[in-house]
């Protein structure tokens, strides 16, 4: 019998990382799509990073960030008291970044689409720019935000090399599903990682064909 | 009163001029604004909205002051006391109708406005659609109703109906001048088209460039240029009939059919399709072929 609790965790460290990336990705997408900052070249080049860098590359930064030796770590393991490297907390930090251009980036593709008018006239009936953002925009970039959450959740399940650097092979903690399959193909236990193989590709196959399924479509994408 | 004295550099269509709008308009008068394009008829709307925010100036609405540069005063939108009906409606496509109007009720405002405007614009049998699957009237008259949830005291209306066929824009108007009255709006109309001046406005703000070239009644304003004494229209020759009773030519002249009666030896000269003058001299008509 084979052990749940990787697929537990992955789908946990994915749910969490999505909502987060939700949040943030929201007012960042947003900002993006209407600003005209000369600063926004380098936002947008710093949220895509991750979509070029190697895994290992941002694992290895992260890593040395979340070491106790660090500023950062220091303060979130003595101030906050929070560990950073080889902790579910330090993955969820990790997987958010490392997601956050499959997040931000058709949700701003989705904002830009909106049109110009629409929250002008938003701001005519009285409304802010938050209420506009949340009753106009979103919901008539519907279907970017539904790419965005896929996309993000989807990612998140299947990154590897990111949490292999700063999570490690811890069960119950680090060990999501993907470090568990490399970790039974390096024990030659090749029927585990046939089961671990077989229940991610059947479960994040299903998530896509419901959401992309005609009829979801027609709820969510409408109009 | 409405007193404007704004100044902003802008550009339009690669040129760049300032504009420097400066008039006064009584409340509760229909004004509409004229001009050819580019001369920031629209930027003006939208300096009045609060969407475009000058450079200099002051704009001072019914005693108060929702722009002056050297206040550092600026109303935001949301609190200036506005209507706004954009050119493509800017109806909201997510919600339907009602929700549409809704949308704009502020808090602790009475529902009740929502049904009296839905039924003054009879809208109530489409309240439940959405603005994409209506006609481009009834979502004009989506638009304009839910610019009046609010109770504005200004409405802005950006050629509202340059999209509509000749026949719809006639109704239109008169929702237009119903609503104008019934709420005592000052109403501010950007348009184009003289006919609908006419019927519309109580006086018209000509502006060329960016500056107001002319204030007045659409008689003072279009009577030297565009209206001359004897009638002149242009159209196109769509038959020609050589009965000797009563020949004459039917010729289409915006979107209306005419007939014109013509002398029997001036058929041989035109054919179908050739664009034409007609002058009415001393009430007889004289076919001019251009």
């Amino acid at each position: 019998m084979i052990d749940w609790s990787p697929i537990i965790l992955t789908f946990e460290l994915a749910l969490i990382t999505t909502l987060i990336l939700l949040v943030i990705g929201i007012p960042l997408a947003y900002w993006l799509s209407k600003s005209h900052s000369p600063f926004k070249p380098i936002i947008e080049a710093i949220v895509s990073l991750p979509l070029v860098l190697p895994p290992t590359v941002l694992g290895f930064y992260l890593l040395i960030t979340f070491s106790p030796n660090s500023a950062i770590g220091s303060f979130f393991g003595d101030t906050l008291g929070i560990e950073l490297a080889f902790s579910f907390t330090g993955l969820v930090v990790g997987s958010v970044i490392y997601s956050l251009p499959f997040m931000v980036q058709p949700l701003q593709a989705g904002f830009s689409k909106v049109p110009k008018v629409l929250s002008e006239a938003s701001y005519s009936l009285g409304k802010s720019k938050l209420q506009t953002l949340f009753k106009v925009v979103l919901p008539n970039a519907k279907s970017s935000t539904l790419t965005g959450i896929v996309l993000a959740f989807a990612h998140t399940v299947g990154e590897f090399g990111v949490v292999l650097m700063i999570g490690g092979n811890i069960p119950n903690e680090t060990k999501v599903v993907s470090i568990a399959i490399y970790d039974e193909v390096e024990s030659l236990n090749y029927t585990n990682a046939h089961i671990y193989s077989g229940i991610l590709l059947g479960i994040t196959f299903l998530i896509l064909l419901v959401v992309y399924s005609k009829n979801l479509k027609a709820v969510f994408i409408h109009d | 009163m409405i007193k404007v004295n704004l100044h902003q550099q802008l550009k339009s269509k690669g040129h760049q001029f300032v504009m420097t709008p400066e008039f006064e308009v009584k409340t509760g008068e229909l004004t509409a604004i004229y001009g050819p394009s580019g001369a920031g008829k629209t930027t003006l709307l939208r300096q009045l909205a609060g969407l475009a925010i000058p450079d200099q100036g002051r704009l001072e609405v019914n005693s108060q002051v929702w722009f002056d540069h050297v206040q550092n005063i600026n109303l935001k939108i949301q609190d200036r006391k506005i209507g706004v009906v954009f050119q493509d409606y800017a109806l909201f496509p997510n919600l339907n109708v009602r929700q549409n109007l809704e949308f704009a009720l502020e808090k602790g405002q009475n529902k009740s406005i929502i049904d009296d405007l839905l039924s003054t614009m009879e809208l109530t049998d489409f309240s439940s659609q959405r603005p994409q699957y209506l006609s481009g009237g009834q979502q004009q008259r989506v638009a304009l109703a839910r610019a009046l949830v609010r109770q504005p005291d200004i409405l802005l209306l950006d050629e509202p109906l340059s999209a509509l066929d000749h026949k719809l824009r006639r109704t239109l108007q008169d929702y237009i001048l119903q609503v104008h009255h019934e709420f005592g709006l000052t109403t501010f109309l950007v348009s184009h088209d003289l006919p609908e001046i006419f019927k519309l406005a109580d006086q018209v703000l000509k502006l060329v460039e960016g500056h107001v070239v002319a204030q007045g009644s659409p008689e003072t304003i279009f009577s030297t240029q565009e209206i001359n004494s004897e009638y002149k229209t242009i159209g196109t020759i769509l038959s020609i009939s050589d009965s000797k009773n009563q020949p004459s030519f039917k010729v289409l002249v915006d979107q209306t059919i005419m007939q014109i009666p013509v002398q029997l030896e001036d058929i041989k000269s035109f054919k179908t399709g050739d664009q034409i003058m007609v002058v009415s001299e001393n009430f007889n008509p004289v076919v001019v072929k251009l």
